[in-house]
C-alpha cells in the first residue's frame, strides 16, 4: 500500500493540472473554489509542494473526477483535450469540452480495464492514407470499399457498424448522451490507448451509424487528426471533405448502389420517392443520406433532396412505407465487449463496483443494470 | 445483529439495495443504531434504482434522514492508501471511505463489494462485516415490516438493484 506521502508529487502535479484544464477550470477559478492561494495551485501542479489528503480531496470534487483515478499510480492517463486544442485551435464551448472529458475518461477508462484482466488489444487498423489535394473524393470512394474488403463485408449494407469497427478494426467505440444535441461525434487517437471515437446516443439510430461512418473517416486517413463532428461551421479541410465523402461511401458504396439503384429503376426509369425510402432501408441509412449520396454519385439531380424536403417530406411518410425504420431504444451504455471484461472483473473480484464506474463513467445503478445480462457467465450453454 | 451501542457504516453497494426495496427508513429505523453514509458514498448514489431517474443532487433521499459523515484527518489517510494502491489492491472512493470509517471508529460494516471483503479480510481481519442480504434478513427488520413485506423488500432488492446473495 501507498501512503499518501509517497505519491509521486510530480506525477500528481501534472494529473492535477490535466484534470482542472479538463474540466474548463483556470488555475484562479480552482484556487478560488478552494480559499488556496494561486501560487500554492501552481507550486502543486508543478510538483514542487506536496497536495494534503484534504486539497485532493476538494481538488477531485472539484474536477468531477475521484480521489483514486488522480493518485492511483497505475491508472492510465491521456490528455485527448491538448490533442482538440491544438486542431481545433479554437476556444471549446463548455459542452465540447465536456463531450471531449468524456470521451478522454472512457477510452483511458477501459484501457485500465483491459490491463487490469491482462488482455491485449488487438488492433488491426489499415495502414494511415496520404491524402492529395487533388482527387481525394475518389480517393475516399476507394478507401471506402478497400476497407470493406478488408473487413469481407462485401458490398452490400452495413448491418451494425459499432461491432465490426470495435471488434474487427479494434476502434474504442463508445455512445453515450450529449447533452448538447448539436454534437454528434468525436474522434482522437493517441498512442498509449488507439483510435477512440464517442457518438451521441440521443441521436436516432441511423444518424448515429452515420456519424461512425464519418469519424471513421478521419480514423483512415490520418490518425494524428481529430475531429469534432457537430452543427458548427468548420473550416473545409482536406481531412473533412475527404470524411465527408467517405462516410456515405462506406454505408452506400458505389458499385453496390449503383447495381440496387438501376434493379429500383429498371421497370419505369425513374425512382419515385416510396423507391428512394426503400432504396434508403435496404442500405439502413435516412432517406436524406441516400438522397444526397445519389446527387453524389450523379444519379439524382443536384438539389433534388432540397427539392423533396420542399415539397413536404416527412418522417411520416417513411412509416407508411416501411413502418418505424427507428424505434425509439436507447442503446446500451458499454459495448458488449467492454461489458464482458467488466462483469468478468466484477465477478473475479479484480475490481471493485466503485472502481468500474469510475472506469467506465457510470453510476452503480447504470452499472448493475448495464452489466445484469451478464451475470451468469455459464449462461444457456452451462458451466 | 448490530449491538445497540455500535453504528453501521453502510456502503455504496448495500444503500442501492436498500433503496430499491422502497422501504429503507422502515429497514434502517428497524436496526435501532445510527446507520451511517461517508460523504464520498453520498456523491455515488446518483440515482432512483426503481426508476433510474438522476437525483436531483447526489444522495439526494439520504439527506436529513442518515448521519452523513466526514472523513477525518487519520482516516484521509487510509481512504488515500485504499484509493491510490496498485490496481489488485485498489478501491473506489465510497468503499474505501466506508473501509476508513469503520476501521478507526470500530464499528459494523455492511458492505457487498467482493474485492472490498476480500482487502479488508487481509487488512482488517477483525473488521465486523454484514452483507446487505444478511440485513434484510435480520430477525429485528423482518418483524418490523412483517414476513410477507420483509420477503417483497428482499426480492425488489435482486430484481431492481441487482443485490447479490
Amino acid at each position: 500500500m501507498i501512503s499518501p506521502d509517497q505519491i509521486n508529487a510530480e506525477q500528481l502535479g501534472d494529473r492535477l493540472r490535466i484534470a482542472r484544464s479538463s474540466a474548463g477550470l483556470t488555475q484562479e477559478a480552482a484556487a478560488a473554489g478552494l480559499t488556496m492561494a494561486r501560487t500554492t495551485l501552481v507550486a502543486i501542479e508543478r510538483g514542487q509542494r506536496r497536495v494534503r489528503p484534504e486539497e485532493l480531496v476538494g481538488l477531485a470534487k472539484l474536477y468531477g473526477t475521484t480521489v483514486g483515478r488522480l493518485a492511483a499510480s497505475d491508472a492510465v492517463h491521456v490528455d485527448l483535450s491538448a490533442k482538440f486544442r491544438r486542431i481545433e485551435g479554437k476556444p471549446q464551448s463548455p459542452s465540447v469540452a465536456e463531450a471531449i472529458q468524456l470521451l478522454n475518461r472512457l477510452a483511458s477508462g477501459t484501457t485500465e480495464l483491459e490491463q487490469a484482466l491482462g488482455v491485449e488489444r488487438r488492433f488491426d487498423y489499415p495502414p494511415p492514407l496520404r491524402i492529395s489535394n487533388q482527387g481525394h473524393l475518389q480517393q475516399a470512394e476507394d478507401a471506402a470499399v478497400a476497407l470493406r474488403q478488408r473487413l469481407g463485408i462485401g458490398l452490400g449494407p452495413i448491418t451494425d457498424l459499432f461491432t465490426v469497427l470495435e471488434l474487427d478494426l479494434g476502434v474504442r467505440v463508445f455512445m453515450r448522451p450529449l447533452k448538447d444535441g448539436s454534437i454528434s461525434g468525436l474522434y482522437a487517437f493517441d498512442a498509449a490507448i488507439g483510435a477512440c471515437i464517442l457518438v451521441n446516443s440521443n441521436h436516432r439510430r441511423r444518424r448515429r451509424k452515420q456519424t461512425l461512418a464519418h469519424e471513421a473517416g478521419h480514423f483512415v486517413s490520418d490518425r494524428s487528426h481529430t475531429d469534432i463532428l457537430d452543427d458548427e461551421p468548420v473550416p473545409l479541410t482536406i481531412e473533412e471533405r475527404f470524411a465527408r465523402r467517405f462516410g456515405p461511401a462506406l454505408l452506400m458504396p458505389a458499385p453496390g448502389l449503383r447495381e440496387r439503384y438501376e434493379q429500383a429503376t429498371s421497370a419505369t426509369g425513374v425512382l419515385d420517392i416510396r423507391g428512394l425510402i426503400l432504396l434508403a432501408h435496404q442500405f439502413d441509412v435516412t432517406t436524406e443520406a441516400m438522397t444526397r449520396r445519389l446527387e453524389e454519385l450523379g444519379l439524382l439531380a443536384s438539389g433534388a433532396w432540397a427539392s423533396i424536403r420542399d415539397r413536404g417530406f416527412s418522417s411520416d411518410l417513411e412509416r407508411q412505407v416501411i413502418g418505424d425504420p427507428e424505434p425509439q431504444t436507447a442503446p446500451p451504455l458499454l459495448p458488449v465487449r467492454v461489458a464482458v471484461m467488466a462483469s468478468r472483473a466484477l465477478q473475479d473480484g479484480i475490481l471493485s463496483e466503485g472502481q468500474l464506474c469510475d472506469m467506465l463513467v457510470l453510476d452503480r445503478v447504470q452499472l448493475r443494470r448495464e452489466l445484469a445480462p451478464f451475470d451468469h457467465p455459464e449462461g444457456l450453454l452451462g458451466a | 445483529m448490530p449491538d445497540s451501542k455500535s453504528d453501521l457504516v453502510l456502503d455504496t453497494s448495500v444503500w442501492i439495495n436498500l433503496l430499491a426495496t422502497g422501504c429503507w427508513q422502515e429497514i434502517t429505523a428497524a436496526l435501532q443504531c445510527a446507520c451511517i453514509a461517508p460523504e464520498h458514498v453520498i456523491d455515488e448514489i446518483k440515482r432512483d434504482p426503481a426508476t433510474g431517474k438522476p437525483y436531483a443532487r447526489a444522495g439526494d433521499p439520504l439527506y436529513g434522514k442518515v448521519r452523513i459523515e466526514a472523513l477525518t484527518e487519520a482516516e484521509l489517510d487510509h481512504f488515500i492508501e485504499l484509493v491510490s494502491a496498485r490496481s489488485g489492491d485498489r478501491l473506489g472512493d465510497g468503499e474505501a471511505a466506508s473501509i476508513a470509517i469503520a476501521a478507526s471508529r470500530s464499528h459494523m460494516l455492511v458492505i457487498d463489494e467482493r474485492k472490498a471483503r476480500r482487502i479488508i479480510s487481509e487488512r482488517w481481519p477483525t473488521m465486523r462485516l454484514m452483507r446487505s442480504s444478511e440485513l434484510l434478513t435480520l430477525p429485528a427488520v423482518t418483524s418490523a415490516l412483517g414476513p410477507e413485506r420483509a420477503a417483497e423488500c428482499f426480492q425488489r432488492a435482486i430484481q431492481i438493484a441487482r443485490m447479490h446473495v
